[in-house]
């Protein structure tokens, strides 16, 4: 079978046709990790080309090398919080005895962060835009924090889903399409039908139940993940360069991205 | 089941344990790693070698102490039959704790780099630690729900061996301090006062102070 190439991936990693339940039901997801990958570094360079941007706008130190660090680093900024973020993600899914084993999971993972770059790079064009006309350096900043947040959960809604579909019941339904009238539990001379239907009872409050805690997993681990991934980014800084700042690389480590956005929001607001 | 050692032992049921040596070297090798991990967020390597060897010795150490009691606590309340397969379980937990705290390892170096101060990365690292057992624990119910299904005292000795493990294993981290090391401090294996202070009396001279 050729391989696919990165647009019809793309397209069907927006479509949802790999979190689909017939695809998840087979426990695999049919699309190779390195396109996958290949996705990522693109359009998180796009992205971050366009954050990057700011710095050639505003005439900042070295701005042409600013703007391409900023194009290598959201793909790094990615692939470090996946790095960080994702063992721990794996032994839980094990323990809660998800049907993806750990490469799969590992492309659950990727399609979900694609969706999240994709909307990114979607906005680079809106990000370049306001760089182009805005002077302040708190804005611009904020402006990336939201956009970071809006991708992340709509990537992160795409975990959601999946996790829906994997516990959803079997497509093809296991009780006979047409349930004879005597499978009633208490009808008389019906204990057959009736322990089936018991039977698929159980079964069903058992996926349920294990639907809801996988999701409780699922849940923590995305805050997690978004926490990781803000201090990363703020680690990886700078992103847009400030305009009356040298270039550098990274900045010195300090305080936390949770005190930078407070104190862009304290700049903006005038205090 | 088929699959590898740590597959079977995250998914599988009970008789898809591990061998003992498996499910030993499990919880050695990965609590290397997150002992390399901690230590190395010196910039020592020493302590990166020390930690490697103090965090499985932290695991071993806590369980040869609470073994003996667990033995009498089952022997007293009539489950010495099920013994081998309640070790069984507790060792399937202990290479769980293993793989988790693997797997954790990375988040520990993010700590590294994201945190300066020391009260805060030791809080994360005990956080951490908590949800290497939270996992462990995943492992243990299964492995006890058979056991409490065949007689319910299991429960109460289960509960006697988590509280004492506990107990014993604070104060098994505080002699084995420092896992980290603190700047200004000698590199060493552990610190010179480490059987003259308790983990216990230190955290309540702590409240204490609070309050003064």
């Amino acid at each position: 079978m050729p391989t696919p190439s990165l647009f019809s991936i793309l397209d069907r990693v927006l479509r949802g046709d790999y979190v689909r339940q017939e695809q998840l039901a087979t426990g695999r997801i049919e699309v190779p990790t390195s396109r996958l990958i290949a996705l990522g570094l693109l359009l998180g360079g796009l992205y971050g080309f366009g954050v990057g941007s700011y710095a050639l706008f505003r005439g900042a130190d070295q701005a042409w090398l600013q703007a391409l660090t900023a194009a290598l680093k959201v793909p790094l900024l990615f692939l470090l919080t996946l790095l960080v973020t994702f063992p721990s993600l794996y032994v839980f899914a094990a323990l809660q005895r998800l049907p993806l084993d750990l490469r799969n999971l590992l492309r659950l993972l990727l399609v979900a962060i694609l969706v999240h770059l994709t909307i990114l790079a979607s906005l680079a064009p809106v990000f370049a835009f306001f760089a182009a006309s805005t002077k302040s350096y708190a804005f611009m900043l904020l402006l990336n924090v939201a956009c970071f947040a809006v991708g992340g959960m709509l990537g992160l809604g795409v975990l959601r889903r999946a996790t829906i579909a994997m516990f959803a019941p079997p497509l093809p339904p296991t009780l006979p399409p047409t349930a004879p009238s005597n499978a009633i539990p208490d009808s008389p001379g019906s204990s057959d039908g009736g322990e089936a239907v018991a039977n698929v009872a159980t079964t069903a409050r058992q996926r349920l139940q294990a639907s809801e805690q996988a999701r409780t997993v699922l849940r923590v681990w995305c805050l997690v993940y978004g926490i990781v991934g803000a201090q990363m980014g703020w680690l990886l800084r700078p992103f847009l360069g400030a305009p009356d700042l040298p270039f550098t690389l990274f900045r010195p480590r300090e305080d936390s991205v949770f005190i930078g956005v407070m104190r862009a929001i304290g700049q903006l607001l005038g205090r | 089941m088929n699959g590898s050692a740590v597959e079977r032992l995250l998914r599988g049921d009970v008789d898809d344990t591990p061998s003992i040596r498996t499910c030993m070297v499990l919880a050695a090798v990965g609590s290397a790693a997150i002992g390399v991990a901690l230590g190395g967020s010196s910039g020592e390597w020493r302590l990166a070698v020390f930690a490697a060897v103090k965090v499985p010795l932290l695991l071993a150490v806590t369980t040869l102490f609470c073994v003996p009691s667990f033995w009498v606590v089952n022997s007293v309340l009539g489950l010495r039959d099920d013994f081998a397969a309640a070790m069984r379980g507790l060792l399937a937990a202990q290479a769980t704790l293993g793989l988790m705290l693997a797997a954790l390892a990375p988040m520990v170096v993010f700590c590294s780099a994201s945190v300066r101060d020391p009260y805060g990365l030791t809080l994360l690292d005990a956080g951490l630690f908590g949800v290497g057992t939270l996992a462990a624990q995943r492992v243990l119910a299964r492995h006890y729900q058979l056991l409490i299904a065949r007689d319910a005292r299991h429960r109460l000795a289960l509960r006697g061996w988590l509280v004492l493990y506990a107990f014993a294993g604070v104060q098994v981290a505080w002699v084995l301090r420092p896992f980290r090391g603190t700047e200004g401090f000698a590199v060493q294996f552990v610190r010179p006062e480490a059987f003259e202070q308790n983990a216990y009396v230190v955290l309540a001279e702590h409240v204490m102070r609070l309050f003064r």
